[in-house]
């Protein structure tokens, strides 16, 4: 057995040139399979990633009657607590104690406009706690100068291009009117302390932070807030969770005041992108197997070559099953140095554009604002995914060495040594 | 003889004929004189309600699909300028000024003052039936309406000419036709009925109480109610008034403002 | 020629492998089309979903409109005069044309208003340009002058309203005076297009223009064209036709807009992994190329001694190559329309395959993708998978040509 793999290994560094070949090609493959991988997966993720930071959670908690008005931002339908007594406060405590939530973080939506003196800029203000933002959202890595708001003071992080339209810059400050829940007009001036640059058109153009007690205060809402969002340790645990928070909402006797939503229900874009995965799941499958073709083609026509060969040592005794092994083994081992470097430039290459990212913001010129999808790709780089890569071109390449190997195995030793191709 | 009798008769033809002029000139002149015009009337009230120049010191009620909020303020307001600033807890130091077309706002959090234009305007003032253009209005309404006085009715007790204005064409008006019942005695509106072009009636607005003041008669209680929506009205109440004050011109400033 | 013929006698002898690499590249060339198909059907049925429901293919517009058309104005408007009608009916461009009013409006049922979009339409034009007659789910369209309205069953179920009830809208008219039109739900949409869903709300033109004191005017003609490839250049062209009927017209094609469009977005990635399949075919050829040569050696060496010139080596292997990418690439294109045929006229069933709720969001699949026809695809990937075989043979072939006759003989 031993002797069979040090004659497959003799015979490999043997013909260099044929068996250089042979491993490019599956080097080539390898990297390809672990890029698609990475750039679909990157697409993916960050599409779920962004949706869930910006839009739904894992799991949301909303007035019932502000699923309706959410369009018209109503400041008419809060969530307040659970009572009187159990006030919101309560509510957060209670909410993180539940199995399986990691984070509680609550928004406060509203309208405002400013005006620039020739027009009114109409956008959308978001009273947060900006501890949790951070820790919940990318928003740290896409403040692009400045800094995020501190609590309970008078300011604010815009978009880069709505400062733009404002005509402002970090370090200004602007005069923001908005609607609050008594219908008054009011207004205020804060200051602009950060700038948020993040490919999305949502943050980037219409949306503005500020520290949730001051638009609680502001907005005559204290002790209230439009919507709270979950961050929960398993985001597949989602709909057990959401459950879980219904029944505690029952128990309080808010059942029919509170809803909480899992974000598979909320319907909106993510449902399309379970499609998309599985259509890229295919896709996916069909460019392994294509590489697959590839390498065996390969191995076929290296066995063709060394048709006679496979005749001498027939000839000289070789059983049919050791050189159906001989062969299995070289396939083998050309599939592992391949894989390997494969897997490891490919990883180079992952690694690299997931820090750079690939641009597409060319091409996302006409989407619109409510679409939370960044413009700019990063290709996911894990080391599960060369892992994976490799040991699938090491499978891959060994079963299809079989195919040429028992066609080698099989060759009558006469035949093949008179066989001159 | 005879012409002595026929002079006699001519005479007392003449008597008669003018005597019969006269009681009909008498009777003639005198509906003239009892016939008041549309135009008079809405004069004489304007005389009451439209005002020159004045300080109010009022309170609103705003009721909206249920929910009930009051705003309280004072008003300084001369020919086409206006100058407002709220009073009540929430709303304290938020000001407004109108001078001529233009509208400035001033909230106490804010470091500037805010300008409203376009379709900002149209929007009820704080959350009330009164929108900006409503109040920002100060151009007589015989200017923009043409009126017809209908007949004579009664609201509360009390008799009122019923006069109908439409608007005059090319005007740029909020309500199309307006049905008014103005008080015979006082020559205030009583109730006025806010119709769209389409003759649905839009809103109504009732006035509950009148005092009088130096002479002149104003509306201090009054009620508009939205006929398109349930249990939405807002109740303006004047709490004190004071007409043709000394005004300092500067009130009317942005600098005033802040 | 000679070559030729020997390059033609080469593949047929080595049957089973020209017919191996040829499958690879059959295979890529599958792939790359169904995939291509997809991705346009996706695209087209998220563009069809504006056109057949919002703007057509083109509108006409007065050039004063277009600058403030987000505020729905109702000035700068369209007259309509019967010297510019008979100018449409007789243009070659236009299949069909229907006029359209919109206006702002406050949608109110007695209890709450919602801002909304008021679209006047003629119930006999509208069915030229825009598909909304087929998606009423309940009731139907209104016929001219009739006072009904139809709106989308999401804005309805907002609002709390049913088939049937009457509704009342707040407007302002040209004069800025309040009007309100009183209307009874004639019937209730649910279109593939969540905007109009939401937002809009239909009633016959002429109410429209009654209650908003406008005398025949319009903001908006749609346009609805045969051809929609090169929609820009027939935009410009009919607003060059228009241009003696002096209204300031202006063409706007739909892409125009600043259109919703998922898959648009994601085609920047689509293109990219449409670039790894073609780089996966590639490498399969070149392969493929190069191990032939090398199976060949003694054949070459024995060329060479023959007398055939280097140059003519390499020819005869480069035709070779481009003989099995003609046939590969023939191959594939054959599976491609095949598979393309199916899920045109059939479509993709994935609703059935996951359990999907699609309904928010300018998803325009509603049970399936369709695929499209895209005859440029065609020509590109096999012109490519041929220009990738020709290149990629030639290294091997001149390292191969370039070999000591001798050595190549003996080689093993």
């Amino acid at each position: 057995m031993g002797y069979l793999v040090k004659l497959a290994f003799k015979n490999i560094f043997r013909h260099k040139l044929r068996t250089i070949v042979s491993i490019s090609a599956i080097i080539v493959a390898i990297i390809v399979v672990v890029f698609a991988r990475g750039l679909i997966n990157g697409m993916i993720n960050s599409t779920y990633s962004d949706y869930f930071h910006y839009q739904s959670g894992h799991v949301r908690v909303i007035n019932k009657e502000y699923e309706q008005k959410e369009r018209l931002l109503s400041l008419n339908h809060t969530v307040s607590g659970f009572s009187e007594e159990e006030g919101l406060d309560t509510m957060f405590e209670e909410f993180n104690n539940i199995e399986g939530v990691e984070r509680v973080i609550p928004r406060l939506k509203f309208g405002a406009i400013v005006s620039t003196g020739d027009e009114l800029v109409e956008m959308m203000g978001w009273g947060v706690d900006s501890q949790k933002e951070l820790d919940f959202t990318n928003l740290g890595e896409n403040i692009a100068e400045g800094r995020m708001v501190e609590k309970g003071k008078m300011e604010v992080v815009m978009g880069d291009s709505l400062l733009q339209d404002l005509n402002k810059e970090v370090g200004d400050k602007v005069t923001i009117v908005y609607n609050t829940a008594f219908s008054s007009l009011k207004g205020a001036t804060f200051k602009i302390v950060g700038k948020v640059d993040s490919n999305l058109k949502l943050l980037d153009e219409k949306l503005f932070y500020l520290p949730l007690s001051v638009a609680q205060r502001q907005l005559y809402l204290d002790g209230q807030t439009t919507e709270i969002l979950f961050e929960l340790k398993d985001r597949n645990m989602a709909g057990e969770t959401s459950n879980k928070i219904n029944a505690l909402l029952s128990n309080k006797g808010v059942a029919d005041k509170y809803e909480a939503i899992n974000w598979r229900e909320g319907g909106g874009i993510i449902s399309f992108f379970d499609l998309a995965k599985n259509i890229y799941n295919v896709i996916y499958i069909f460019i392994v197997g294509l590489a697959s073709f590839v390498v065996i083609n390969t191995l076929i026509m290296i066995v063709k070559e060394r048709t006679q060969e496979i005749g001498m040592m027939s000839s000289l005794g070789l059983k049919k099953s050791s050189i159906l092994k001989l062969f299995i083994f070289e396939g083998t081992v050309m599939g592992i140095i391949g894989s390997f470097i494969g897997a490891v430039f490919g990883g180079i290459i992952t690694k690299v554009l997931s820090t750079v990212g690939l641009d597409f913001t060319q091409a996302f010129e006409g989407m619109g604002e409510e679409i939370i999808m960044s413009t700019i790709i990063y290709p996911e780089h894990s080391i599960s995914n060369l892992i994976f890569a490799f040991f699938l071109g090491v499978i891959i390449v060994s079963l299809a060495s079989i195919i040429p190997a028992r066609r080698a195995a099989n060759l009558e030793p006469t035949d093949a040594l008179r066989d001159i191709e | 003889m005879n012409t002595n009798k026929l002079t006699k008769i001519d005479f007392n033809m003449k008597l008669i004929t003018s005597f019969l002029i006269m009681i009909f000139c008498l009777i003639f002149f005198s509906q003239n004189m009892m016939a008041i015009t549309a135009e008079e009337i809405i004069n004489k009230r304007d005389e009451n309600e439209y005002i020159e120049s004045a300080r109010i010191e009022a309170k609103m009620i705003i009721t909206n699909s249920g929910r009930e909020m009051t705003k309280e303020m004072v008003s300084i307001s001369k020919g086409e300028d206006a100058f407002v600033e709220f009073t009540n807890s929430r709303d304290r130091g938020t000001k407004y000024l109108k001078k001529g077309d233009n509208l400035w706002m001033f909230f106490p959090d804010a470091e500037d003052v805010v300008k409203i234009s376009g379709h900002m305007m149209n929007q009820g003032m704080m959350g009330s039936d009164f929108s900006y253009q409503d109040i920002m209005e100060s151009t007589k309404m015989t200017e923009l309406y043409n009126f017809e006085l209908i007949g004579e009715g009664e609201y509360n007790n009390r008799t009122c000419y019923i006069l109908e204005a439409t608007a005059v064409e090319g005007k740029e008006v909020s309500y199309y036709r307006r049905k008014i019942w103005i008080d015979k005695e006082r020559f205030i509106a009583l109730k006025e009925e806010l119709y769209a072009q389409s003759g649905r009636l839009l809103k109504v607005s009732e006035v509950k109480e009148v005092d009088e003041f130096e002479g002149r008669y104003y509306p201090v209680i009054s009620i508009m109610e939205n006929k398109l929506r349930e249990n939405t009205s807002t109740e303006f109440i004047v709490e004190k008034i004071e007409f043709n004050p000394e005004i300092d011109e500067s009130i009317f400033t942005l600098e005033n403002l802040q | 020629m000679f070559l030729l013929k020997l390059a033609f006698k080469n593949l047929t002898r080595h049957r089973k492998r020209t017919l191996i690499t040829a499958s690879i590249i059959a295979a890529a060339v599958v792939i790359f089309l169904a995939f291509d198909s997809i991705l346009l059907g996706l695209n087209e049925a998220s563009y069809k979903n504006i056109i057949n429901y919002s703007t057509s293919e083109m509108q006409v517009v007065k050039n004063e409109y277009w600058e403030n058309k987000d505020n729905l104005p109702l000035n700068n408007l369209i007259e309509e005069d019967q010297e510019f009608m008979n100018k449409l009916s007789s243009n070659s461009i236009i299949e069909g044309y229907s006029r359209k009013l919109i206006f702002q409006a406050r949608l109110n049922n007695g209890i709450d208003e919602l801002p909304i979009k008021a679209v006047g339409v003629r119930g006999d034009e509208i069915n030229r340009t825009l598909d909304l007659k087929s998606k009423i789910i309940e009731g139907e369209f209104f016929l001219n002058g009739e006072k009904h309205a139809v709106l989308g069953k999401e804005l309805a179920d907002l609002m709390n309203l049913e088939y049937g009830d009457y509704l009342t809208l707040l407007v302002r008219t040209k004069e800025d005076t309040f009007n309100t039109i009183e209307l009874e739900i004639g019937g209730l949409l649910k279109t593939p297009n969540p905007e109009v869903n939401k937002n809009n709300l239909y009633l016959p033109l002429n109410i429209a223009q009654d209650s908003l004191n406008l005398n025949n005017e319009f903001s908006h003609l749609l346009i609805k064209t045969k051809n929609n490839i090169e929609i820009d250049r027939i935009a410009a062209k009919l607003e060059n036709d228009l241009k003696n009927i002096n209204q300031n017209l202006k063409v706007v094609p739909w892409n125009d807009l600043t259109a919703v469009s998922v898959m648009t977005a994601k085609q920047g990635a689509n293109r990219m992994i449409l670039g790894i399949i073609l780089l996966l075919a590639a490498i399969g050829i070149i392969n493929t190329v190069i191990l032939a040569a090398l199976e060949r050696m003694e054949e070459i060496g024995m060329m060479k001694a023959m007398g055939m010139k280097r140059s003519e080596i390499i020819i005869s292997f480069v035709l070779e190559s481009t003989g099995l990418a003609i046939i590969g690439g023939i191959l594939g294109c054959v599976f491609g329309a095949a598979v393309i045929f199916f899920m045109h006229n059939y479509g993709i069933d994935f609703a059935a395959l996951y359990d999907i709720n699609i309904n928010e969001f300018g998803i325009p699949i509603v049970d399936k993708i369709y695929g499209a026809w895209k005859i440029t695809s065609f020509f590109f990937v096999f012109i490519f998978s041929v220009i990738v075989s020709m290149i990629s043979s030639i290294f091997p072939a001149y390292w191969a040509a370039n070999k000591n006759p001798v050595d190549a003989i003996h080689h093993r």
